[in-house]
């Protein structure tokens, strides 16, 4: 049973009121480590020093955008097979489709549900989970 | 009439105009030709005919000098017989003259031998001739009379011999049928019968002896004489209105010379005075021979030049025949070829006005159907096919202008179709960033109450909860309005997509049944689910959309019901449907509300949505959904007893509207 203690998780969002409830919520309520960024350039500079295990980012953002961080992670070797989970307020019709097919291991919409939040983002980690083990079959 | 005009219509009507106007040739063709060879081949006979006879004609005045010298001939041979010797150059002149005609009429023989075959027949005349210069015995003077007079007579059997092989007695028309028979047969009879005399005469006068004999003969020839002359007359009678020239030498010559003819007998008669009492002669009045033989020439001669006068009007009579004959083909030729030129002239001239009338009207209708502007056919034909370019005119000038119409609308239709399509986007990005932008703050307001009220950042005094719950029930409720408002912008906007896809029935009323299960318990109401067995495992449409359209018809049953049950009952309905039927014993809507509730924002009026929370879209929203899956969604309720909503969907949505919404956005 994966636990969202065991994790670093690394969230991004220009939005400072989102990011403090992301990581208030997720400490307080998780005890989930998490170290946060308000924008992708700071996201990228963080990763040699924290060495994230989990990153939550959100879509639209000044300068480089959710999909550009996305692909840039994924370039890269030590954040290549990382869990990347989209956290957007993009919540119309065909969002959750573009962001999955985009390459991000899961989608949760904004406002989120504080209470469930956790869940969620453990849901999106054993559906990554499962995936890999698909994918090493 | 039908049935008569059917197979020419039918060959017609299979045939292109060159082999139509070959055809229509041919069968007019085929009679002018077979009436014009006949036509020429009956003249060419005729004409033929005609210069056979011409041919035959050849002859006539060789043996008519022949005929004329042998009488001399027999004359003064006679005379010379009983010892007279006055004639004596003149029958050396004779028999060379003879000589000379038979020469005339071998090479006549030799030149005709293929065409009249006379040969035989000639050899007999000579055979006559060579007896007449050697007679085999000893002859009185009346038996070479009579010798010379066979040969005469044989000269005539070869002329009609060659009148017959010729064709000249067969001669049809009047003048020169009648006049052949004066030259052949007529004529030659009277002038043999003055010429006898002539001879019989000369030849009593010489010998100064009255022989009972000779007598006899010329008593014979003065009672011949008169049916001689009748005959003959009759004849040139029936000759002159038919021929002119002959009818000229007849009123100046000849009757003259065939009235003489009688008062030729009456001199001789006169020269030989008879005894009425006996047979034999009283004496003979004249003693010079050849003053008598002269004398009575005179008349045997004008008789002969009858005879030789009439061959070449004979002749000419032939040749004008023949001359109009030809004239006659050749004006019938000349008109037929002209008429035929002009036919084929004119038959050309159609077929090409056709054929180019009929090109003209092709290229315009092609270039019509290309869309170009065709201009209008001008044909210089005023016949029935420039009546139908005038038609064709007509219609396409309207062609032309309801097609310029079209183009036309087509262009606006375009421009329209642009700016809606912009608009549409215009609208999507709004309502995708006015989305986006409302959900940012409600993100960190809704959140940060939840997280107070975990008490987790720390305790809360009890009106300090208070007050926090009150803030959160009406963040949701802002952003259930949120989410429906821009649920019905996006309907209206024609952004709302629905994706048919197969779904289990019973899995969606399960997560439905999770999902809405709190709202009946905290409420304390009922709710059960009914599931038609008859009704197919799997269904296509989009199930996000039904499921979002039945947890609403839930949440207002739980919403508006105090006691009772909420029932969620799926049916199998009528050709390929189905059913989700809501119903509650709630308090009931007026049949007045029952209309309005389903417009968007009309339950604010009424003061509902205050009381009871939500948008007041929700039901405006289901209805426009369910519509977009070729649904109906229905209300039936009673004041007092409770509501029943009804989604009635197809087991294979089509999906019409969103199909033509595609279809619109396409085009």
């Amino acid at each position: 049973m994966p636990n969202l203690a065991e994790h670093r998780i690394l969230a991004v969002d220009d939005e400072p009121d989102n990011l403090v409830l992301f990581k208030a919520t997720l400490e307080m309520l998780y005890e989930a480590q998490v170290e946060i960024a308000p924008d992708a350039e700071t996201a990228l500079s963080l990763l040699d020093t924290y060495r994230p295990t989990y990153i939550v980012t959100d879509l639209s953002m000044p300068k480089t955008d959710g999909y550009a961080l996305l692909r840039k992670l994924r370039a890269r070797s030590d954040t290549q097979e990382l869990p990347i989970v989209a956290l957007t307020a993009h919540a119309m019709q065909g969002d959750k489709e573009r962001v999955l097919e985009a390459g991000f291991d899961g989608y949760i919409s904004k406002p989120f549900n504080v209470a469930t939040l956790g869940d969620e983002l453990l849901n999106c980690l054993g559906e990554y989970e499962h995936r890999r083990i698909s994918a090493a079959k | 009439m039908n049935f008569f005009a059917k197979p020419g219509r039918f060959i017609m009507n299979r045939l292109p105009y060159y082999y139509k106007f070959l055809l229509i040739g041919i069968v007019l063709l085929i009679p002018a030709g077979v009436t014009l060879y006949q036509f020429l081949n009956s003249t060419h006979v005729t004409r033929t005919k005609l210069e056979r006879e011409l041919q035959g004609l050849d002859y006539f005045q060789p043996l008519g000098v022949l005929i004329r010298d042998i009488r001399v001939h027999r004359d003064l041979s006679t005379a010379a017989l009983v010892g007279y010797t006055g004639f004596t150059d003149a029958y050396e002149q004779v028999e060379q003259d003879i000589e000379a005609n038979l020469r005339v009429i071998d090479d006549l023989n030799a030149k005709y031998e293929q065409d009249f075959g006379l040969t035989e027949a000639w050899a007999h005349v000579k055979e006559e001739w060579e007896k007449l210069e050697n007679p085999v015995a000893k002859q009185t003077t009346l038996e070479h009379f009579l010798a010379n007079t066979t040969m005469v007579d044989a000269v005539y059997d070869f002329r009609i011999k060659v009148a017959n092989n010729s064709g000249l007695i067969l001669d049809s028309e009047v003048d020169t049928y009648y006049m052949m028979d004066l030259i052949t047969n007529d004529l030659v009879e009277l002038t043999e019968t003055v010429a006898r005399a002539r001879g019989l005469g000369t030849l009593l006068i010489a010998s100064k002896s009255l022989g009972d004999d000779v007598l006899g003969q010329l008593r014979e020839l003065n009672a011949l004489v008169d049916i001689r002359m009748d005959s003959v007359t009759e004849f040139i009678d029936y000759v002159s209105p038919n021929n002119p020239a002959f009818k000229q030498l007849a009123d100046s010559e000849f009757t003259a010379t065939i009235d003489s003819v009688p008062t030729y007998f009456q001199n001789i008669e006169a020269t030989f005075v008879e005894n009425p009492t006996s047979v034999r002669l009283l004496y003979v009045n004249r003693t010079d021979p050849k003053a008598f033989f002269d004398e009575a020439s005179q008349t045997v001669n004008k008789l002969y030049n009858i005879e030789a006068e009439s061959i070449p009007i004979l002749g000419q009579a032939l040749q004008t025949r023949i001359d109009t004959l030809t004239a006659e083909r050749t004006e019938v030729l000349v008109v037929t070829i002209l008429a035929l030129l002009i036919a084929i002239y004119l038959l050309d001239a159609f077929y090409r006005t056709v054929v180019a009338t009929i090109k003209r009207l092709e290229e315009a209708a092609k270039r019509l159907a290309s869309g170009e502007p065709a201009p209008a056919v001008v044909l210089e034909t005023q016949d029935e096919l420039g009546q139908v370019a005038v038609s064709f005119n007509t219609v396409g000038g309207a062609l032309v202008k309801s097609n310029q119409e079209l183009v036309k609308r087509a262009r606006e239709l375009e421009v329209a179709n642009a700016l809606a399509r912009e608009a549409s986007r215009v609208k999507s990005h709004f309502l995708s960033t006015m989305s986006h932008e409302l959900r940012t703050p409600m993100n960190a307001i809704v959140g940060f109450t939840d997280l107070l009220l975990t008490e987790k950042p720390g305790p809360l005094t009890t009106i300090q909860r208070t007050f926090l719950e009150r803030t959160s029930g009406n963040n949701r409720r802002l952003l259930t309005l949120i989410n429906d408002v821009l649920d019905l912008s996006r309907i209206e906007a024609g952004r709302m997509e629905i994706v048919p896809k197969p779904y289990t029935v019973r899995d969606m009323i399960e997560r439905i049944t999770a999902q809405t299960s709190s709202l009946f318990s905290q409420k304390g109401i009922q709710f059960e689910t009914q599931v038609d067995a008859n009704l197919p495992e799997t269904v296509i449409g989009d199930s996000g959309r039904v499921e979002q359209v039945i947890v609403n018809l839930l949440s207002n049953a739980a919403k508006f019901t105090s006691a009772g049950y909420v029932q969620l009952k799926v049916a199998m309905g009528d050709q390929d449907r189905w059913s989700i039927a809501v119903t509650d014993t709630g308090k009931g809507i007026s049949p007045h509300m029952q209309e309005i509730i389903f417009e968007p924002f009309r339950q604010v009026e009424g003061g509902t949505t205050r009381e009871m929370g939500g948008s007041g879209l929700g039901l405006a929203i289901s209805r426009e959904l369910v519509q977009m899956m070729d649904g109906t969604l229905t209300v039936r309720s009673e004041i007092g007893k409770g509501s029943t909503f009804t989604v009635n969907l197809p087991l294979t949505s089509a999906h019409p509207a969103a199909q033509a919404e595609l279809a619109a956005n396409i085009a």
